[in-house]
């Protein structure tokens, strides 16, 4: 028993001191989710190089659980509240649009057996990432799928959506601009 | 930094989000840990107003997320990755037109601004969406509320749903 203690100490701090590293680079970097995406290719390379030689016990998954759910629960506050209440006809309609998305595709995904359903769902659904990956992990899913899955949607969205933007800037500017024949016509 | 990362405010979210998460777990509710925080600080939260969790609680849960989800990574997730490339890139192209669907529907139907609308119904990540409106000429409050309601109620509702649903399956 003191054996197994000494030993899963030991794992816990290699495996969080990768991680933590893993973070802290993937932070400096700028990736998006930067932290989680950091420490889970740092400890992924190294169980990979090491032929998964280390493990860590399931109080640690708990506990990111907990930290991350508090940070999620204590923005919700009087003021989002109130601001739910003054926009709650738009805030509906986008968040059923894209939850519902989401949901529809992850079930198609998991139907045409492309995927484990489990993984599609969590995937495909847009929650936080790290939420997603806490919740899918817990259940025994595939947790660098999802995450990778919403890495991915991610940078389709975010390389989309100055491209956006700009073509509605383009447009806002144009509709303002006077036809050239009027210009400085007396 | 120091102060208001220990705050009698944030020790008392983290304890209300510890006691939520544990006895959820005790309960042995599916991803009781998440749920139980969540509902729990944000009790505590709603009751007494004030600033959130500092940022770097957030980041290390992702460090700690990252490094589990990590350790337990096969080269089978690489696999299914490549595996489901095809389907995937469909499911991301009906997600951008539905995308641009929303984005017209806020407008037409709530009088919303184009640029607005874009990025309430962009189907990003809260943090990196957020982070841009911040920076662009949109009605910030408006787009960072629609994002995090869709988290919060994802988190808070969606999730037992979903767990339940996938049980009933399995079962």
């Amino acid at each position: 028993m003191a054996d197994g203690l000494v030993s899963g100490v030991r794992d816990a701090a290699v495996l969080l001191g990768v991680g933590v590293a893993g973070a802290w680079a993937g932070v400096r970097l700028r990736l998006p989710f930067g932290a989680l995406l950091g420490a889970l290719v740092a400890v992924a390379g190294l169980q990979m190089v090491t032929g998964d030689a280390f493990a860590l016990h399931g109080n640690w998954q708990l506990a990111a659980q907990i930290l991350i759910g508090t940070a999620v629960g204590s923005q919700i506050g009087r003021g989002l509240l109130g601001d739910l209440r003054a926009t709650v006809a738009p805030t509906a309609v986008a968040v059923a649009g894209i939850v519902g998305t989401g949901l529809v595709l992850g079930l198609a995904l998991g139907w045409l057996g492309t995927l484990d359903r489990r993984d599609a769902l969590f995937g495909l659904l847009p929650g936080g990432v790290g939420e997603m990956t806490a919740a899918v992990t817990a259940l025994g899913g595939d947790g660098p799928l999802v995450a990778a899955i919403h890495l991915v949607r991610l940078l389709a969205v975010l390389s989309l959506l100055p491209v956006f933007a700009r073509l509605l800037l383009r447009r806002r500017r144009d509709h303002r601009q006077p036809p050239d024949d009027d210009r400085g016509s007396p | 930094m120091r102060g208001e990362l220990a705050s009698g405010r944030v020790l008392g979210l983290l304890a209300a989000g510890l006691a939520g998460g544990l006895l959820l777990t005790a309960l042995h509710v599916p991803v009781g840990g998440l749920l139980g925080a969540v509902l729990a600080s944000g009790i505590v939260a709603a009751a007494r107003p004030g600033p959130a969790l500092p940022r770097p609680y957030r980041v290390l849960g992702m460090a700690v997320i990252g490094t589990v989800a990590g350790a337990s990574a096969a080269a089978g997730s690489l696999r299914s990755l490549v595996g489901a490339a095809i389907p995937l890139a469909g499911a991301l192209v009906v997600l951008v037109a539905v995308w641009l669907l929303l984005t017209w529907v806020l407008v037409r139907w709530f009088g919303l601004e184009p640029l607005t609308a874009l990025y309430a119904a962009a189907p990003g990540g809260l943090s990196e969406i957020s982070s841009l409106a911040v920076d662009a000429p949109v009605h910030t409050r408006l787009v960072i509320t629609i994002h995090l309601a869709r988290v919060v109620l994802l988190v808070v509702a969606g999730l037992p749903l979903l767990v339940w649903w996938l049980e009933l399956g399995d079962g």
